[in-house]
């Protein structure tokens, strides 16, 4: 018997934002302890998470770069934490399927 | 002359004539509070910030805004900076959080002043203000009876006049069902219409803030300021605000109102019903007309609710582990101990109960059966609603299929038959629509609400039609006798 083997990777990648993936507390290397932290990242009773528009961008540039197909993808649940895309996020993917 | 019992509009005129001053008003609210304690509809009092912010006030002369020096109550989970925050837990007893929710915020910066927090069924969940860790609200109009749920606190403080209004959420009928159980108005807006920032998250896909009042005059006041796009809360609706006083006093002349076919009304108490035809005749008086609708999956609704809300709820409610805020077990062997006894000693039954149900929901192998099942159904009875909405205006209910019910008496056998409450109001949860219960007589000298769901986005519609109902009846100014408090 034959066995075709087929690989999936995944990958964990630090994106160079400027700020972090729901929150819009600073990725500054080096500051000191317990400075780069928001009432989000605490994860504080109310809050909310808002996704960092940047990296959508770059996901959406290494997407393309790799010859991938863009789904679109309108909600974003992380542990059903409900959190719908913001709008702008939304207008910018059916741009970004027009030009595909 | 008393401030009890007076609206927003009416308080207003008080002010702006001088009558009274902000200070003095700012008093009496917090006297009445005082003197109302056994109504245990206060978690914990804003004294002396009011004070200060009612002299401010007085001083500045500014009253350029509506709400500038009203009293205002807060729902005990929107967060207050400085200002405990319990969700009417235990395991946030002790909290007190460094900033504002936005809804709070907007008011406050509007002028208005937050005399307290009130009491609530535990993370709102809850339909009689029973589960509340802090004890149970009398209903303003018969002692030892419920408030309603889970805004229970919010509700008795308005029916009990301590303040003209107060904030809400509603999950599944948590505004509306309380606001009919003690003979006030309450509005559940559109789901995104006001931010959610800062509001502690039950069931995040169906939790909506709004207001509790007298009328439905003062319910557009409070929706003016608070609604609106948030940066903050990504789920909150880039919409325009319409001025929700503007077209309040239209003639409705030809409002279509739909009568859901799948609501059987001969089910209910006999007078709850007769209290339902009454006011339809008085709508039709008002030049409205009733048409049949048809909302095939609409029964579905109850058990959809209980498989989203909950499994959402586990979700929300893990970051209670006693590590970073709030209740924190005593002697535990090690960082799993100390979750599990946190956790353990600081949620009531109710919330354990919808927890377990919701991780089940969730786990692996059952995610489909339970939590995707659950919103395909949604989204059938969302397509229900679209298509009545296209033959009608409104829809109209009775707010709960009953009046408010003795402590004790509903649900301690058997947790469903106190889930079948929020019966009328959970769907326009599941759809995400606006929805109001306005008084409409009494039962048994116990307050009965009357529901109507508004189209998406359509609170000024449900406001106009609330609104020249008022003005033509006096359900909403009928007061509750608080001789035993």
């Amino acid at each position: 018997m034959s066995w075709e083997t087929v690989i999936g990777l995944e990958t964990h990648v630090q994106l160079s934002t400027k700020t972090k993936l729901f929150s819009r507390a600073s990725t500054a290397f080096g500051a000191s302890p317990n400075t780069n932290v928001n009432l989000i990242d605490c994860g504080l009773p109310g809050v909310l998470p808002s996704v960092n528009k940047e990296a959508f961008y770059k996901a959406i540039r290494f997407g393309m770069a790799v010859g991938a197909r863009l789904i679109k993808l309108q909600y974003l649940t992380e542990k059903i934490t409900f959190t719908l895309i913001s709008q702008r996020v939304i207008k910018l993917l059916k741009w970004i399927y027009q030009l595909l | 002359m008393s401030i009890q019992f007076k609206s927003i509009a009416d308080l207003r005129e008080m002010l702006d004539d001088k009558s009274i001053s902000a200070s003095e008003l700012i008093q009496e609210s917090l006297e009445l509070a005082k003197k109302y304690k056994e109504l245990n509809c206060f978690v914990t009092m804003n004294e002396e910030f009011s004070v200060k912010k009612a002299n401010a006030i007085d001083v500045n002369k500014k009253t350029s805004s509506r709400l500038s020096g009203i009293p205002l109550a807060q729902k005990d989970l929107f967060c207050t900076e400085g200002l405990r925050t319990t969700c009417s837990s235990k395991i946030l007893s002790n909290f007190i959080p460094p900033y504002t929710a936005t809804a709070v915020k907007k008011l406050e910066d509007a002028g208005s002043i937050t005399i307290g927090k009130t009491n609530m069924d535990e993370f709102a969940m809850g339909s009689s203000n029973e589960t509340s860790f802090f004890g149970n609200v009398h209903n303003p109009w018969k002692k030892g009876y419920v408030p309603g749920g889970s805004s229970g606190g919010s509700a008795a403080a308005v029916a009990a006049g301590i303040v003209p209004a107060a904030t809400g959420t509603d999950t599944g009928g948590s505004i509306r069902q309380p606001a009919a159980h003690c003979g006030i108005t309450g509005l559940k807006p559109t789901y995104g219409r006001i931010s959610r920032w800062g509001m502690i998250a039950f069931a995040s896909s169906l939790d909506q803030a709004g207001p509790l009042a007298r009328t439905a005059e003062d319910c557009a006041i409070l929706l003016n300021t608070m609604s609106g796009h948030d940066a903050k809360d990504t789920t909150s609706l880039n919409s325009n605000v319409p001025d929700f006083l503007e077209n309040i006093n239209q003639p409705i002349d030809g409002l279509k109102i739909g009568l859901i076919k799948e609501f059987n009304l001969s089910d209910l108490d006999s007078q709850v019903q007769a209290r339902f035809e009454e006011s339809k005749k008085a709508y039709e008086k008002l030049g409205a007309q009733f048409i049949e609708v048809s909302l095939p999956n609409i029964s579905a609704s109850v058990p959809t609710y209980y498989s989203i809300a909950p499994a959402e709820c586990s979700s929300n409610l893990s970051r209670f582990d006693g590590v970073r805020f709030g209740h924190r077990a005593e002697s535990t062997d090690d960082l799993n101990d100390l979750y599990i006894k946190s956790r353990s000693e600081g949620f009531g039954d109710e919330v354990k109960r919808r927890i377990l149900i919701g991780t089940y929901a969730l786990s692996a192998g059952y995610y489909d059966a339970y939590y995707k099942k659950a919103q395909q159904v949604r989204r059938l009875i969302k397509n229900d609603f679209d298509n009545a909405f296209q033959s009608v205006d409104a829809l109209m209910t009775p707010t709960s299929p009953n009046t408010a019910f003795k402590f004790g008496s509903k649900g301690t056998q058997n947790p469903v038959e106190l889930y079948l409450e929020d019966l009328f109001t959970i769907s326009s949860n599941l759809a995400g629509l606006p929805a109001i219960s306005i008084p409409h007589g009494q039962v048994n000298s116990l307050p009965v609400g009357l529901q109507l769901i508004g189209n998406f986005l359509r609170e000024d519609q449900l406001l106009n039609a609330a609104h020249i109902f008022q003005k033509n009846s006096d359900y909403h100014l009928a007061k509750p006798n608080l001789g035993d408090f």
